[in-house]
């Protein structure tokens, strides 16, 4: 409440005038992170921009990470054929599933009695931590010592929208704030230029829970995900109309601001010189967003080291974008990538065809940004965090009890792999284990709630008092559970 | 000294210390406002409505007062000394010591409570819980005396005792255009405007706002507010977010409810419960759809019966919110921490709607069918005929049957069968081969069984039987492939029976269903021609609107508890009632047991806080703040009212002198000296009441996002008139919607429907129209009390850049080109039809210049005319000059703000 108190102040125009120390504070932060583009931040206690609600705040204790990149794959990767190896489910392959493991639970698709099936991908270990990861992703086996694997993640929802929405607003009900919303609540953003909390998406499609995921629910809109687009504006109205040059659209806003300037002097509404700041802002991120999100300037070996198309709407683009926008100091830059709902109903959704593409896709990717935030002493503060919104089933799917030709697997709640890296997380390190068909866990248990604190908490915030007031009481992130995994911290 | 004397002599030095006593004693400590909030902040955390450590908990005075664990008392009243409470908080040892784990109480705070418990540890009501009619209304001057407005003389007898004064009225053009916008959402005429600058009386002032009161535009200005409340939406929500088919028709139900100024308390009867009223027509039936605005999760596999509770519980809150300013969201899991409700008051209230017929089904049955006039002719009929034919009952049950298709029974009705193991359901139809059993069917009289058939296969055969898989065949017959109600007559057996209804097919595999099933009495046994009229009534296509429709006395659900607030881990059974606390207050034993019982228990004038909610969010939208500021929490850990006096008075006056009507009480409010204040205000002003809480300056606001639009649409000459009907598509950034699931495109409206007002944009929930989000718009996913303001870069963009206001400031521009020869009058005029004054000799400076940077641009051809203006509107370097300059003007704070 108190936390609420604090920020609500900052934008709510009635409390306009009480605020001036903030913006000293937080400046004096802002040298203490050594953050960027401190020309951009005034420190005159009368500059509107001071009260602008994305100023940067000191977090609640010292943190470990000050940026956070979150690769989600949407639709959910089998973590069976990526990085959980089950020998145990090969020699069972073929095998019905014994009704045991059936009693009592739900799935999406599966009816009767499925049978078990192996590992449709060959596993190895790699680097000195040896850790298990299969043929699909040949570049990712170089770096898995930076990498810390969470292999008993469980989540509550079995269907993608809610499941998806658990994952990002820790409820899996539309209309709470989701988590790159509540870290630029609570920490505000280091680059004035840019929005605090961009959104990429590549696949085809956004996330089946829709803007939700990156909505700011509750929390008031100035926090919420800014879709960066890569083929149109990529923040909607960027761009000014066909005809209107720079040099013009200057000079509206140099007159719109006189004009206001004139009006204040009349009424003396504050609000008015905080329009006036935010339209030198918009004016700023015509130019700063285009250059952000524009990767054809970068050298040759880094567009290689990526395999990036310029133009195009990849995940390699993205993961690069990622890397450029965290480095100008976004804080929170969340992917989606589409396509990983591989039950075998098809092709592109069999684990022989479409899941073998997709992880073609992100294999170079995902791994040159490591390299690339390693090699630029980013990852350091910087946590990477890859997962989906649940795991797939040991059995093979049989839709509606009937075989498919191709290979798929159905939903999973009670087990999968997340993984993470940089920004204060153990590299080369794994937590939990499943049982011998990947079915339960065995030890290591930690829920989405649990990721999320822990993401908070390497940001150097407390997720049971990151709370804002909504229909009576203080909501946060991790709802009424959720624990720092310690284990994992470096 | 003889002890007679000595008796004399000792009581009256007592008296005499008693008076001195008495005059240094302050007056008797208050509980709400000195107490609750020092025990909200310091002890409720651990010892109220959600944890009660140690046995004690401080929400309700009996548990106060009872013995903790240990088995001393913490509060033993009238005796500080014996009460372990002060004991605690004065304790040496921190460990001992409370509030624990923190800073110790101050010696102010520990000598309040110490003195509390000594005067009797008495607890109070909280203000929000007493009807306003009780307050002491003896200083409000008369309403009717002439020249002095109420309102005006209780917020001046608050600034006397603060020592604010009041500022002057605001200047007419200013004034006008502010009182137009909180009407009517839209611009002045600027003859009003005129009107009030040359004649500005109060008479003048005052047909203006009856003027504006009586257009149609007020409707569709209010009908906004209320619909972020009823979290109106064109789409479903969730995943697949499909179209919500139809539900326009209560957003124009609400547009015509405020035009038409139908009283508040008729407005929350008909929304909580326009299917409960005798012969409910149409719009009493589409009103109920209030309800029906909550979400529905199409995606394949979710649990119906899981998100069923979950718009249920999503029904509880908003109604407690909207009516109560009430939060009540907590107490599913547990006790208010706060307030006095306990958790069992909630799942008594949530029994008042979990017997609506609706499920969480992708067809959003209920729906009731909207006739056209042949179909209206032909219900006519059959009501004549039912008139005179049938028993009242049937006569109701058979017009429910045709209007909402109620009652009936889909799969989680029934018990379903698949090779005669049961199964749990989790989906709406029967499939093929699969049995349903229907229990308890009452064969004594002559019924019929209806059965939605979705069937696609030929020589698909249907067999209903009597007691068991195997039992004896009540009816067996080939249907033919349709997507229409069949029925079937079943024997009369004078017994009640349980039946098994079977779906097969020779040839396997495919898709065929029986969406749902009714048993009912053969009503036309005697007229087949009837009988059919019937069946195109029931199988006609029709528009259609999802609503409330409570299930029949047999069919009923059991209301549970749920433990720790789970739908999946319920416990006691309970029935319906309003929470206890509630009923305390008037001493009444009468049970709430349906939604109109409900509606009226809102609707009495003793409810505390229905008119004060209703009144407090109206102020709001007109000045931005509520007079209580928490709008969505008058309970002890909302703030208190800025104004009580003022609060009650017009709460009362709301019920009492204006029978519920909203138009009056806008009335009352915009016409006191207290709204027409100016913002215009000193820094002194602004010092001594910084957040306007005490009104001593006019408010100054932000457009809403539909005022932005409509506004630009309106002075360019774009702005459709046209009211009601389906959403509309206006300019949206291509590649704005990609959706999963869902192939439902962004298809721009043609003609005017792409200039209509911004309430009849289309509200897809998980993508909402750009700039709703932009500028501070709700997703509409839950009940939301009220907007907060930003100010954002991201606003800035849209307002320059967003194609509408592109079009617009074109449009306008041709406009006023066509009338006026100089560039200065072009521009002033502009200026004018934006802020009904001219510009000053620097303002036209500015834009002058403007001007002329584009002028040369355009001119010399170094900027493209023929991209920048509109192909339709002949493009010249004037225009495009004259455009820039108008979406200049269309930025400015001045023409942003009201």
């Amino acid at each position: 409440m108190e936390y609420f108190d604090e920020r609500f102040r900052q934008f709510s125009r009635r409390h306009f005038i009480k605020e001036t120390a903030l913006g000293l504070g937080a400046l004096a932060l802002g040298n203490a992170l050594g953050g960027c583009n401190m020309n951009a931040i005034s420190n005159s206690p009368l500059d509107p921009l001071s009260k602008n609600p994305l100023f940067p705040k000191a977090p609640q204790f010292p943190a470990k990470a000050k940026n956070v990149i979150y690769l989600h794959m949407a639709g959910a990767p089998s973590q069976l054929e990526l990085f959980d190896y089950k020998p145990e489910l090969e020699s069972l392959n073929g095998q019905l599933c014994p009704t045991s493991l059936l009693e009592g639970k739900k799935f999406a698709f599966i009816r009767g009695v499925p049978k078990l099936l192996g590992p449709v991908a060959q596993f190895k270990q790699h680097g000195e931590s040896r850790a298990w990861v299969s043929n699909h992703l040949p570049h990712f086996s170089s770096v898995v010592d930076d990498v810390c694997f969470l292999k008993a993640v469980h989540t509550d929802q079995f269907n993608h929208g809610p499941a998806q929405l658990l994952v990002h607003t820790g409820s899996p009900r539309l209309g709470r704030p989701s988590m790159g919303s509540w870290v630029t609540y609570g920490l505000g953003t280091l680059n004035n230029d840019l929005p605090g909390f961009i959104v990429l998406t590549s696949g085809g499609k956004t996330p089946d829970a829709g803007k939700s995921v990156w909505g700011s629910g509750f929390l008031p809109s100035v926090y919420q995900g800014v879709q960066c687009r890569t083929d149109g504006d990529p923040v909607l109205y960027l761009s000014d109309p066909k005809g209107i040059s720079r040099n013009l659209r200057g000079k509206t806003i140099d007159a719109i601001n006189k004009i206001n300037e004139k009006h204040f002097e009349e009424h003396g509404d504050p609000e008015t010189l905080t329009r006036m700041a935010q339209y030198e802002l918009a004016f700023r991120m015509q130019v700063s967003v285009p250059d952000a999100m524009d990767i054809d300037g970068e050298p040759d070996y880094i567009k290689e080291l990526y395999g990036v198309t310029p133009g195009e709407t990849s995940f390699a683009n993205n993961c690069l974008l990622a890397r450029k926008l965290v480095e100008k100091g976004v804080r929170f830059v969340q992917l989606f990538d589409w396509g990983w709902d591989s039950h075998g109903a098809g092709k592109e959704e069999s684990l022989e065809f479409g899941f073998r593409d997709k992880c073609r896709q992100i294999d170079r990717p995902m791994t040159a940004l490591l390299l690339d935030l390693k090699q630029r002493g980013l990852l350091e503060d910087t946590l990477v965090v890859w997962g989906g919104e649940f795991g797939r089933t040991p059995m093979l799917e049989n839709r509606f009890n009937s075989e498919t030709p191709l290979m798929g697997r159905d939903h999973q709640l009670d087990a999968f792999t997340m993984w993470m890296a940089g920004g204060g997380i153990k590299g080369g390190y794994t937590w939990g284990e499943t049982d011998e068909i990947g079915y339960y866990p065995v030890n290591g248990k930690v829920h989405i709630h649990d990721i999320q604190a822990t993401i908070l908490h390497q940001l150097g915030l407390n997720h049971e008092s990151l709370t804002y007031p909504f229909q009576g009481r203080d909501f946060r992130l991790t709802d009424v559970s959720g624990k720092v995994i310690n284990e994992i911290i470096a | 000294m003889n002890c007679k004397l000595r008796f004399i002599f000792n009581s009256s030095v007592l008296i005499i210390l008693g008076v001195m006593l008495f005059a240094c004693q302050p007056e008797k400590i208050d509980f709400n406002t000195q107490i609750k909030p020092l025990l909200n902040k310091n002890c409720m955390a651990c010892h109220g409505g959600v944890k009660q450590s140690g046995g004690f908990s401080l929400l309700f005075r009996e548990e106060a007062l009872d013995t903790t664990n240990n088995g001393i008392y913490a509060i033993v009243p009238g005796f500080p000394d014996q009460s372990e409470l002060i004991r605690r908080i004065t304790h040496h040892d921190p460990e001992f010591r409370m509030p624990y784990g923190k800073d110790p109480l101050t010696d102010e705070q520990i000598e309040l409570l110490t003195q509390w418990i000594k005067e009797g540890a008495e607890w109070g009501t909280h203000w929000a819980y007493i009807p306003p009619s009780r307050t002491d209304f003896s200083s409000v001057p008369d309403a009717s005396k002439k020249d002095v407005n109420p309102i005006d003389a209780i917020i001046y007898q608050k600034h006397k005792e603060l020592g604010l004064n009041a500022s002057l009225e605001q200047r007419p053009e200013q004034l006008i255009r502010r009182l137009s916008f909180d009407i009517t959402g839209l611009p002045p005429k600027p003859e009003w405007v005129e009107l009030y600058r040359e004649n500005p009386t109060t008479s003048t002032y005052n047909s203006i706002v009856m003027e504006l009161l009586s257009s149609n535009d007020y409707g569709e200005k209010w009908a906004s507010w209320w619909l972020d409340l009823a979290r109106y939406a064109d789409s479903k929500g969730y995943e697949a977010d499909r179209q919500r088919t139809y539900i326009w028709h209560y957003r124009d139900w609400v547009i015509k409810a405020f035009n038409k100024d139908m009283p508040f308390d008729q407005f929350t009867t008909e929304q909580l419960a326009g299917d409960l009223l005798d012969n409910p027509n149409d719009d009493q039936l589409i009103a109920t759809a209030f309800h029906r605005n909550t979400m529905t999760n199409d995606e394949g596999g979710t649990d119906n019966e899981e998100f069923r509770i979950a718009a249920v519980i999503d029904r509880v809150n908003t109604t407690m919110t909207t009516w109560q300013s009430t939060t009540f969201g907590c107490v599913q899991c547990h006790s208010h921490p706060y307030d006095p409700f306990k958790q069992q008051d909630y799942y008594k209230f949530l029994a008042l709607f979990n017997n609506t017929a609706d499920y969480d089904l992708m067809d959003e049955y209920p729906r009731v069918s909207l006739f056209d006039t042949v179909a209206e002719m032909k219900f006519t009929n059959i009501k004549n005929w039912a008139n005179n034919s049938l028993s009242e009952k049937d006569k109701l049950s058979l017009l429910k049957m045709i209007k909402v298709k109620e009652p009936k029974l889909y799969s989680v009705d029934v018990h379903q069968y698949k090779d005669e193991k049961l199964q749990t359901v989790d989906r709406q139809a029967l499939r093929f081969e699969e049995q349903w059993q229907i229990k308890n069917v009452n064969l004594s009289s002559k019924k019929e069984l209806l059965i939605k058939c979705n069937i696609w296969k030929p020589n698909t055969i249907i067999t209903i039987r009597n007691n068991g898989f195997n039992g004896e065949i009540l009816f067996s017959g080939k249907i033919e492939q349709s997507n229409s109600i069949k029925s079937f007559s079943l024997p009369m057996i004078e017994k009640t029976v349980d039946l098994y209804v079977t779906m097969s097919n020779r040839d396997p595999g495919g898709y065929f269903f029986i969406d749902w099933v009714s048993i009912q009495p053969d009503y036309f046994i005697h007229d087949s021609k009837l009988k059919q009229t019937y069946f195109e009534l029931l199988n006609g296509s029709f528009e259609s609107v999802a609503v409330m429709s409570e299930k029949e006395e047999e069919y009923k659900r059991a209301t549970h508890e749920f433990i720790r607030g789970n739908f999946s881990t319920p416990g006691a059974k309970t029935s319906s009632d309003i929470p206890a606390y509630f009923k305390s207050l008037n001493n009444s034993t009468s049970t709430v047991s349906n939604r109109l019982e409900l509606a009226n228990w809102l609707n009495d004038e003793n409810n505390p806080l229905t008119s004060r909610t209703l009144v407090n969010r109206l102020w709001e939208q007109l000045f931005g703040l509520g007079i209580v500021p928490t709008m969505e929490d008058f309970g002890t850990q909302g703030e208190p009212p800025s104004n009580q006096l003022l609060l009650d008075w017009l709460s009362v006056q709301f019920i009492s002198a204006d029978h519920w009507s909203i138009k009056k009480l806008v009335y009352r409010i915009v016409t006191s000296n207290t709204y027409k204040q100016t913002s215009e205000i000193s820094v002194e002003h602004r010092k001594n009441d910084p957040q306007n809480t005490y009104l001593s300056y006019g408010p100054r606001l932000r457009l809403t996002h539909e005022e932005i639009r409509d506004q630009l649409l309106s002075a360019s000459g774009l702005l459709s008139k046209k009211m009601y009907g389906p959403s509309v598509m206006p300019h949206q950034p291509d590649g704005f919607w990609q959706s999963v699931y869902n192939d439902q495109k962004w298809v721009l409206s043609e003609g005017e429907d792409r200039y209509r007002r911004a309430i009849y944009t289309y509200f897809k929930r998980t993508n909402p129209y750009p700039n709703n989000t932009i500028f501070d718009g709700p997703t509409r996913d839950v009940c939301s009390a009220f907007r907060i303001n930003t100010n954002t870069p991201l606003q800035a963009l849209a307002s320059l850049n967003d194609p509408v206001g592109l079009i617009a400031a074109q449009y306008l521009a041709v406009n006023v080109l066509e009338d006026h020869q100089t560039v200065s009058e072009q521009i002033q005029t502009i200026y004018y039809r934006l802020l009904y004054d001219f510009p000053n000799e620097d303002e036209l400076k500015s834009l002058m210049s403007i001007y002329e940077a584009s002028y040369e641009e355009f001119s010399s051809g170094r900027a493209d005319l023929s991209v920048f203006i509109l192909p339709e509107l002949k493009p010249n370097a004037d225009l495009a000059a004259l455009s820039v300059v108008t979406n200049v003007i269309f930025n400015l704070d001045a023409t942003l703000m009201k």
